[in-house]
């Protein structure tokens, strides 16, 4: 389907939270006809054709004590962003090892050595001129003060390396960018999470929605704005069954071991009648194999819960992303493909060690790439080149944190 | 589809906007685009051109972007053009590509390793240096807090009388020693034998130590050696070396290692290089020569130790000693050729008996205390 007078696109830029969501535009100048060209992403090759660059990296990271590891990441991108196509046409990964690395290296001095010397040197210091009293009591204050800080710097750093992988993402020589606050992002991201954890985890699709709707809305794709017009309200049922799911695993776990350990209830309420100390058993194999089983059904519950959860804000969050007033496109995730796509990514990179970790990017990506439907026509040379200054470093932050904003 | 060898049909955008155009490449001294609709021709510099898509002689699909030219693109769908460009070109190839790009890394990772070649050949120890510069209140501090992890519900052996005679020894020791050290020593109840330096001139004797010494001319050479330690600053540059290996931890781990909270660790199992041990023994021969005290019984004591090592009685891990300062038969010879003075006992029969049962009428503690508890340097995600 094509709508007139409107033009539109879409692109796959990355972003952050738990895995890549594809999302569409806005034009800044909406130009009078439409010359809609029609859209279509698709995959090109197969994620398991990265499994040799993996081995590779792993080795040369091994013989480098780790300095390779930022040029291996970058080279794992620069494949699995081609495998990516709109109209046939690759899309472009342009950041180098040298950046990722330099990132860290200054990440490294201004973060983690203050670190380090916050949580060794400054008790010392703060008895040293404050008393065996006073010190201590001071010492905490500056390291929990410090805490905060750095708890302050997460969303920030979330925020930067979805930032930098956008201005490193190219399609037709056209870059993405990221054109807000990260520290507006990094103090959304904090203050939800304290304020969530308060709230026994109730505030979760708010938050979600929150921090999606200030990203979207921040990410331009050459000048072309994104925007993301989603509530939080219709997140709220699939996380209701959330915990109805937890308490049916409960459940499930509670009946399945009294189910298991029936006989030992049974002897041992024998034994209270009797008068007599009861003589434990010593435990069966087929006991253990019923206790791990029944934690296993308990935890497959949660897990497909989650998953449906999951795959249902993805859903929402994709559908309810504009490009010029237009909702032009459809993702299609459900819980089950999602979950084994989860699980057997998870057994993928712990079972080979990491080696295949970029080919479970890649099958990340591809499970979207390949869900996704696309409706309507784009104007593609109506959409201009970013101005926007790309920045040096690359995402040491987000590294050094241990936080991703992409797999 | 090619018109001939050299000429290439491709899509070519003009960095502009997301549009593009049908254009044809013709491969030469430079890449001549010309683009439908467009009169003048683009040339790109062959060697100002990068390959977007990892590019190889049998690659179906070509994606380029010039140096020159930000935000051009090339995009060639033949399966002859690849061959054809990297024939031009033959610096496109992923491979030579992919050497040039990791060139830094190989770069900094030669430079790290020949800094700590050298650091490591020259003997040279950064971490003394930084030692050398803390105040002393800083030093003590530090110490009482690794004796606070030390001794971790363990409690010391506090008998008056083994006290007194133990800071008698220690006086003597330390106006022996000509510096203006102020060392404290302190019996805790670990029965596996062993002695410590630690930061701020605080030594640490076991009672498994007092207990398997047979005179207080032993207890004597051990704690001389011991205040060798302390007067090189062993102890603050192993403090020291510890923090800096925890951050180059940090740093080649990618932060994910949890190294800040191994550092009370570390400094516990602080272990000095044979050159650090012989400047002890040096300065312990030195300080017992000038308090007139024999090394004899202190080689002697090492000898009966490295005897029963290899012969444990209780087949335990007692002789913990050995495992941070290895017997050597210089050291014996060492101490034994020194002993050329007269010499009197480092302690009066009295004083070495109640030394003696200075951890007497207290329950033995068999093991070392449990390690610290771990803190994470950031926080989880």
């Amino acid at each position: 389907m094509i709508y007139a007078g409107v033009d539109r696109q879409r692109t796959h830029l990355v972003r952050g939270g738990f895995m890549s969501v594809p999302a569409i535009g806005e034009t800044t100048i909406a130009p009078p006809v439409a010359t809609g060209e029609p859209v279509r992403v698709s995959w090109e090759g197969s994620p398991w054709s990265l499994a040799g660059l993996g081995l590779l990296n792993t080795v040369l990271t091994i013989l480098t004590l780790g300095i390779y590891s930022f040029w291996g990441r970058t080279e794992a991108r620069r494949r699995i962003w081609s495998m990516i196509r709109m109209n046939g046409e690759p899309f472009v990964y342009t950041g180098t090892g040298l950046e990722l690395f330099l990132g860290y290296i200054i990440v490294f001095f201004i973060i983690t050595v203050p670190t380090i010397l916050t949580f060794s040197v400054v008790p010392y210091v703060a008895t040293y001129l404050l008393g065996p009293i006073a010190g201590p009591i001071v010492g905490a204050i500056v390291v929990v003060s410090y805490m905060v800080f750095i708890y302050l710097l997460i969303g920030t750093a979330v925020y930067r390396a979805m930032r930098y992988r956008l201005t490193r993402t190219q399609w037709r020589g056209i870059r993405g960018a990221v054109v807000g606050s990260h520290w507006l992002y990094g103090w959304h991201y904090f203050w939800t999470f304290i304020a969530n954890y308060f709230t026994a985890g109730w505030m979760t699709p708010w938050r979600s929605n929150l921090l999606h709707r200030q990203l979207t809305n921040d990410m331009r794709f050459g000048e072309t704005a994104f925007k993301y017009k989603g509530k939080a309200g219709p997140l709220y049922p699939p996380f209701v069954l959330v915990w109805i799911g937890g308490l049916i695993a409960f459940v499930i776990v509670i009946g399945g071991m009294a189910l298991v350990s029936w006989t030992r209830i049974q002897e041992s309420v024998e034994a209270a009648e009797t008068g007599q100390p009861p003589v434990p058993a010593p435990l069966q194999w087929t006991e253990i194999a019923g206790i791990y089983g029944v934690f296993a059904m308990g935890g497959l519950v949660v897990l497909i819960f989650g998953a449906h959860y999951f795959a249902r804000t993805l859903n929402y969050f994709t559908n309810n992303t504009t490009f010029a007033g237009v909702t032009g496109f459809k993702l299609r995730a459900s819980a089950l493909s999602l979950l084994w796509m989860q699980i057997s990514n998870f057994l993928l990179a712990v079972l080979s060690l990491g080696i295949l970790s970029p080919v479970a990017q890649a099958r990340r990506l591809r499970y979207v790439v390949e869900r996704l439907e696309i409706l309507g026509g784009v104007d593609f040379p109506a959409i201009r080149q970013s101005t926007v200054a790309a920045g040096k470093r690359g995402e040491g932050l987000a590294t050094a944190f241990d936080v991703d904003a992409f797999s | 589809m090619s018109m001939d060898t050299t000429t290439f049909a491709a899509r070519w955008s003009d960095g502009q906007t997301a549009g593009s155009y049908r254009a044809l490449v013709r491969l030469g001294h430079a890449l001549e685009i010309a683009p439908e609709g467009v009169t003048e021709p683009v040339r790109w510099s062959p060697h100002r051109t990068m390959a977007s898509v990892p590019l190889w002689p049998s690659s179906a699909e070509v994606l380029l972007r010039s140096l020159d030219h930000p935000g051009q693109t090339i995009y060639v769908e033949d399966p002859g053009f690849a061959a054809a460009l990297l024939k031009v070109a033959p610096h496109l190839a992923a491979g030579s590509k992919r050497w040039r790009d990791i060139r830094p890394g190989l770069t900094v990772t030669a430079a790290v390793a020949l800094v700590t070649g050298a650091v490591l050949a020259l003997d040279l120890s950064p971490a003394a240096y930084v030692a050398s510069l803390l105040p002393k209140d800083i030093r003590t501090i530090a110490g009482q807090q690794v004796l606070q992890v030390f001794t971790q519900g363990q409690g010391y052996c506090e008998a008056p009388e083994g006290n007194a005679a133990l800071q008698t020894l220690t006086q003597k020791l330390k106006s022996a020693s000509n510096t203006d050290a102020e060392f404290t020593v302190a019996v805790v109840n670990w029965e596996l034998v062993n002695a410590f330096a630690l930061p701020g001139e605080q030594i640490v004797v076991t009672r498994g130590l007092i207990e398997k010494a047979q005179s207080g001319d032993e207890v004597a050479g051990v704690v001389a050696h011991e205040m060798g330690h302390g007067i090189e600053l062993h102890p603050e540059a192993g403090m020291v070396r510890a923090i800096g290996i925890a951050a180059a931890a940090e740093l080649v781990f990618t932060g994910s290692s949890g190294t800040v909270g191994t550092l009370g660790t570390q400094m516990l199992e602080l272990s000095y290089s044979r050159s650090a041990e012989r400047e002890a023994d040096e300065h312990a021969l030195r300080i017992l020569k000038e308090a007139r005290i024999s090394p004899k019984p202190l080689a002697e004591f090492f000898d009966r130790l490295a005897k029963e090592f290899d012969e444990p009685e209780d087949g335990s891990d007692a002789y913990e000693l050995f495992s941070t300062h290895p017997p050597s038969p210089e050291r014996s010879k060492l101490a034994a050729e020194a002993a050329t003075y007269d010499s009197e006992p480092a302690m009066t029969s009295a004083d070495w008996a109640a030394l003696k049962a200075v951890c007497a009428g207290q329950p033995t503690v068999e093991d070392a205390p449990p390690e610290p508890s771990q803190q994470p340097p950031l926080p989880p995600t």
